[in-house]
């Protein structure tokens, strides 16, 4: 369980993240939307630690994370994805997901883990591929995979769908189901694809300038008048 | 070795592949050792000796800045420091007296055996690596290199001022002349195995993800300057094994071949050949080696002197200015770019 309280970041004036309070409960799906520049990159990245909060606390499972590097944090649970990919292009798509793996206790438990990661997300054939040969969809099941061999306690996808045709899209939404099932975790995904949000998640944040600005089921989401007017309203524009 | 042993060995399969890499290499190495001996002349070996230790010297800089992507330009002060204080441990008390009078803590007051004297040497180096290190991993880029710049200007201070230790621009000699070809033959193979070894690592591979991409590296649990520092430290004692092997060869050093000339012409050799590999640094030495005889044949004619490394005379200064110049514009990645020896004899499989 993931659990933001009070969580702000400024950039100069810019209050990028403003008071956040938000869980993410054990084994659920999160969604996290609202407009660009809303804030919610730079949530994910307080989160995993390559930026520090200006104040609020950050905890996961209890443990605070305030003050923890990022590849401590990586080892305590917290893994992602980014939205402009950071993958390692020289090292082989195995090698890339070796990095992840080898950061956490490597038992039989991981290595089942990651070989069917691997088979689900289509990845077993291009093992010995030097990543920078994969195509952009692959590189991004790329990304899911290897921070999925982390074996996080959080998994944060920034952006998942980003890219993809509305196929890849619904098949995305069955691999988060499928990741669920396959490894217990809780789940924060980023996307501006609201109808893949919509049938993904279990609940919902909307953040608007840094703010939250509802927090809840899908359906009540899509019937505030406050989303609608802040976000969905011009999205539907 | 045959595959069923390797499995048994629990290597995945880069470490496999790892392993043959570094046997072809040896392979390759030695036959040159080997042909030298047999119909070389004596000036051959000097030529072919001082090849090897450079081979050292840039396998000891691939494991730091191939692996990191840090350029670094201390390496010949590294390779310094290992030669004086084997030479300062081994050399007897007799030739001390003469040639160190003044020297302090009774350095010229005790001898050691060769052995002894190169594991102190090689422990020495790996310290004061570590302790600089712990700077340098903490930055990245253009500021690492230029704290490791004035690394090599201020060892190479000391080496020159503090003339009652290190004798300065003078000669430091009587040391004694224990080793030849077969030794750094052997000394040679280790390294690759080492060098090889280590980039097919887990540590390796975390290190190269770090080089690719940092953050992304960081986010994945990688612990970024740990493993800097354990390359820098593993490079720092491969270096002191070259200069280890430079002194007990000559019998004689000086701090001038570990400056600016011997930095460039062993920066070249690993650029040439491609600093991501350890077959690039193979590559590049023999190459440059080659190259440097045929261009050194040119500018002295037949008449082979004293060889000592090598001196950027002339010619061969502005032959290796235009090697840098050439791989930068036409191939950044060097000759062999990523791929390793064993790579060139397999099928691509995709
Ligand atoms: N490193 C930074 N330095 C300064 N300002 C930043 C930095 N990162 C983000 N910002 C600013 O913070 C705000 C939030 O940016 P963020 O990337 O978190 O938005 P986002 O919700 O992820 O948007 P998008 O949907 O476009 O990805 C923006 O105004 C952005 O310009
Ligand atoms: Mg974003």
């Amino acid at each position: 369980m993931l659990e933001l309280e009070g969580l702000t970041k400024n950039f100069g004036g810019v209050k990028a993240v403003n008071a956040v309070n938000l869980t993410v409960k054990a084994g659920e799906v999160h969604g996290l939307i609202g407009p660009n520049g809303a804030g919610k990159t730079t949530l994910i990245n307080l989160v995993s630690g390559l930026l520090k909060a200006t104040s609020g606390t950050i905890r996961l499972d209890g443990q605070p994370l305030n003050g923890l590097s990022a590849d401590r944090r990586a080892r305590l649970g917290v893994g992602r994805t980014f939205q402009n990919l950071r993958i390692f292009p020289n090292l082989t798509v195995g090698q890339n997901i070796d990095v992840a793996r080898s950061s956490v206790t490597d038992d039989d438990g991981a290595q089942a883990l990651v070989e069917a990661a691997m088979e689900r997300f289509d990845l077993t054939a291009k093992r010995s591929l030097p990543a920078d040969e994969l195509s952009y969809g692959h590189m991004r099941r790329l990304e899911i995979v290897r921070a999925l061999a982390l074996r996080p306690k959080i998994l944060m996808l920034d952006e998942p769908a980003a890219g993809m045709n509305p196929a890849e899209t619904e098949d995305l939404v069955a691999a988060l189901a499928w990741i669920r099932e396959r490894h217990p975790c809780s789940i924060l995904v980023i996307d501006h694809d609201l109808k893949f949000i919509m049938t993904a998640c279990d609940r919902i944040t909307v953040l608007h300038m840094g703010a939250v600005l509802a927090t809840g089921l899908p359906e009540d989401i899509t019937k505030s008048p406050e989303v609608i007017a802040a976000y969905l309203g011009q999205a539907a524009a | 070795m045959s595959r069923p042993l390797l499995n048994a060995l629990h290597l995945n399969s880069g470490q496999r592949s790892g392993l043959v890499g570094a046997a072809l290499l040896s392979a390759i190495l030695v036959l040159i050792g080997l042909m030298v001996m047999w119909f070389g002349e004596r000036y051959h070996l000097r030529i072919v000796y001082s090849a090897y230790v450079n081979l050292l010297v840039v396998l000891g800089l691939q494991v730091f800045m191939g692996n990191a992507k840090i350029t670094n330009l201390s390496h010949s002060a590294f390779m310094g420091i290992g030669a004086y204080a084997a030479a300062i441990c081994v050399t007897p008390v007799q030739i001390k007296a003469m040639s160190l009078p003044n020297a302090p803590w009774g350095l010229n007051a005790f001898q050691l055996d060769p052995v002894t004297s190169a594991a102190i040497a090689i422990v020495v180096t790996g310290l004061i690596a570590l302790v600089v290190g712990l700077l340098i991993v903490r930055l990245s880029g253009i500021g690492a290199t230029i704290v490791t710049l004035a690394l090599l200007v201020i060892v190479h201070s000391i080496f020159l001022h503090r003339t009652d230790i290190f004798k300065g621009k003078q000669a430091f000699f009587g040391i004694p002349k224990i080793f030849d070809l077969t030794s750094i033959l052997i000394v040679t193979v280790i390294v690759i195995f080492v060098a090889r070894l280590f980039r097919e690592s887990r540590w390796g591979i975390r290190l190269r993800a770090s080089s690719d991409d940092e953050v992304g590296a960081r986010a994945m649990g990688v612990d970024v300057f740990r493993l800097r520092l354990v390359a820098w430290v593993l490079g720092a004692v491969i270096l002191a094994v070259a200069g280890i092997c430079y002194a007990y060869f000559l019998g004689t050093i000086s701090a001038r071949p570990f400056y600016f000339t011997h930095v460039f012409l062993t920066l070249a050799m690993l650029i040439l050949g491609g600093m991501r590999t350890v077959t690039g640094a193979v590559l590049g030495t023999i190459l440059i080696s080659f190259g440097l005889e045929g261009v050194r044949w040119i500018e002295t004619g037949p008449d082979f002197g004293l060889v000592d490394l090598p001196e950027l005379l002339g010619l061969s200064g502005i032959a290796l200015g235009v090697v840098i110049v050439a791989t930068m514009a036409l191939r950044p990645g060097g000759i062999m770019g990523n791929r390793e020896i064993e790579m060139l004899f397999s099928r691509r499989q995709d």
